[in-house]
């Protein structure tokens, strides 16, 4: 029985149809995802349709989602089991399949490199005026809520909570603080306005802080690539006795908002998601190359002082296009520039531990067709030869 | 495969996809102190009716100050306020632009002796509020008391732009140096909102140029 079981398994898995179907299907998916860009931006069809394990469609007004297709992760993974399960079971390792294997095992560098893209890319953005200093990289779109210790006169300890995490709206402790922090309610876009009488009949959740005195309402969320959305959440501190109340936060608030608490003092703040890196950028000055006689952009370049905060780096790096900055395993690309005025320059910062295993599996594609090429040339030539000799 | 093959290769499988769950952590790090509060600045549209409340000591004027996080730059890319302006306008040669926020269409600095002004241009959707609430709203940033509908529309001068826009033009002074000018344009289902803010010395001197920048708005 579980012989039998094991035997479709592999028949399933090592097959060539299901090799075809899976094709089918990825093609479907790129072609119905491409489509879908219209209504959701790039972004969010990047998440939907292959950073995924199956399509969902979420019906209006449920809280729930219906799988209706499989997404990039599953026909991925399918074809690397596939593939993979194809060699242990069907190949025979034979000198004059060596090229095949190999252009085959590249194939297998490329799926996992994906995956592990899917997995572990970050991107960021680090927006620079001259003369500026900073050792962080700010999110492009996720946000997090930042609560910092700032007792300590030179130091400040912070504690920064996804937002993904607000939105489970459970309570979150954490060790280091002596309050629990419980989301109240979380809007992932929001219009925040001035409170007036008007607004009298809809009271505040929030009891403390900036927030009694804002109005913040829900707005719908954005998928176009050019715009943010800009949320808002209601949070309760909550001590081991007593509550220390409610508080708005969102980026929209201009700073963050202090209280003190057993002996600290605090900030909280919605803030966009930050993260620090053990070195830090100073922008010297940015350049905004031009075409003699035109206002055509030539070229954008930021020259900037690289320090390490172990003193053991300290240079100065021009960052252009095409020429990135490759640094404590983090790239910065120049990727948006204000010159005007004392302008500011934005590099972007991508943070991908297997960037180098598409190129990998490229050299492998090409070396191992290339042996084949060779050893089909030399079959053929051997073959010929004797062929020849008997004329 | 072998058995103990299969385990490996799951294990590695596992190991990958908590890899990529690290992202939803709570992080926690000690960092020197930073000397700005916070470099995201937001914006906030005008109160639909009545008064600025009072704020927090040292709390920027909400909706007013300050920009986000997300440039607007000459190298495209995104932009929250990269929206398309329906209207347009020349800006005077001596004031320097500077970043949008995410609800400013335009935003501009001018020097002079020393002292800043600030200029922006906001526009939001329908009355955002009425002409009167509006005004009272500027002269709560300016720590103006409010007045009353007919006394506060008594302030306002009408103007037409030079392709024949109208415009309610409001010049506020507090009496202790500092000052608004202000200007609301209603176009269509829009309200626009042209302000420069700063020292009342900096505003006598620039409101020729303010005046000839509010005629230079023209539709697209």
């Amino acid at each position: 029985m579980f012989k039998d079981l094991k035997t479709l398994l592999v028949r399933f898995f090592t097959s060539l149809e299901l090799t075809v179907v899976l094709l089918v299907m990825s093609i479907i998916l790129v072609f119905v995802a491409t489509l879908d860009q219209v209504n959701l931006g790039i972004w969010e069809v990047q998440q939907k349709y292959f950073h995924s394990f199956f399509v969902m469609w979420r019906p209006a007004g449920g809280g729930f989602g219906i799988p209706i297709f499989p997404g990039g992760y599953l026909i991925g993974g399918l074809l690397f089991v596939n593939l993979v399960a194809a060699h242990v079971y069907r190949f025979k390792f034979q000198w004059r399949r060596a090229g095949i294997i190999i252009a085959h095992a590249g194939l297998i560098v490329l799926l996992v490199g994906e995956l592990l893209t899917g997995l572990w890319q970050h991107e960021y953005q680090m927006q620079l005026a001259p003369g500026e200093t900073k050792s962080y990289a700010e999110s492009f779109r996720r946000y997090e809520l930042a609560i910092i210790d700032t007792t300590d006169p030179k130091v400040d300890h912070v504690i920064a909570i996804p937002d993904s995490m607000l939105a489970k709206d459970k309570p979150i402790q954490v060790p280091s603080l002596p309050f629990q922090i419980v989301p109240r309610a979380l809007y992932p876009n929001a219009v925040l306005r001035m409170r007036t009488d008007a607004d009298k009949d809809q009271p505040s959740l929030a009891t403390v802080g900036i927030g009694p005195q804002v109005f913040a309402a829900p707005a719908p969320v954005t998928y176009k690539p050019d715009e943010r959305n800009l949320p808002a959440a209601f949070v309760e501190l909550i001590g081991p006795d007593h509550s220390l109340g409610t508080y708005l936060v969102s980026p929209q608030l201009g700073m963050p908002q202090q209280f003190s608490y057993a002996g600290h003092d605090y900030t909280i703040a919605y803030r966009i998601e930050r993260r620090y890196m053990p070195f830090s950028l100073t922008l010297n000055s940015l350049h905004h190359d031009v075409y003699p006689g035109s206002d055509i952009p030539k070229n954008f370049s930021s020259i900037v002082r690289l320090r390490s905060n172990d003193g053991k780096e300290d240079r100065i790096v021009r960052i252009y296009m095409n020429n990135p900055l490759r640094y404590g395993g983090l790239t910065f690309y120049q990727y948006q520039m204000n010159s005007a005025g004392t302008g500011f320059s934005v590099l972007q910062v991508v943070r991908n531990p297997s960037w180098l295993m598409p190129y990998i599996s490229c050299l492998m594609l090409a070396f191992g067709l290339l042996i084949h090429f060779l050893i089909m040339l030399f079959g053929f030539v051997r073959k010929r030869r004797p062929a020849v000799a008997k004329a | 495969m072998s058995s103990r093959k299969t385990s490996v290769f799951f294990i590695a499988a596992a190991g990958m996809l908590l890899g990529g769950c690290n992202r939803d952590h709570i992080k926690s790090y000690t960092i020197p102190k930073e000397k700005t509060p916070s470099p995201f600045m937001g914006q906030m549209p005008p109160a639909a009716s009545g008064g600025m409340p009072e704020m927090p000591p040292g709390h920027p004027a909400v909706g007013d100050s300050g920009q986000m996080g997300m440039p607007g730059g000459d190298t495209g890319g995104g932009s929250a306020a990269a929206a398309e302006n329906s209207l347009t306008w020349t800006v005077p040669s001596n004031w320097q632009p500077k970043a949008l926020g995410t609800m400013r269409r335009g935003s501009y600095s001018v020097t002079a002796d020393n002292q800043v002004g600030d200029i922006s241009v906001f526009v939001f959707p329908g009355a955002a509020g009425g002409l009167v609430d509006n005004i009272n709203r500027w002269r709560g940033q300016i720590g103006m008391t409010p007045l009353d509908p007919s006394k506060a529309e008594a302030e306002t001068v009408a103007m037409k732009t030079t392709s024949g826009l109208p415009l309610t033009f409001v010049d506020l002074n507090n009496g202790s140096g500092d000052g608004i000018l202000g200007a609301i344009l209603v176009q269509g289902d829009e309200s626009w909102f042209f302000k420069l803010k700063g020292p009342s010395a900096l505003l006598a001197k620039e409101k020729s140029a303010f005046v000839d920048f509010l005629k230079s708005v023209k539709s697209k």
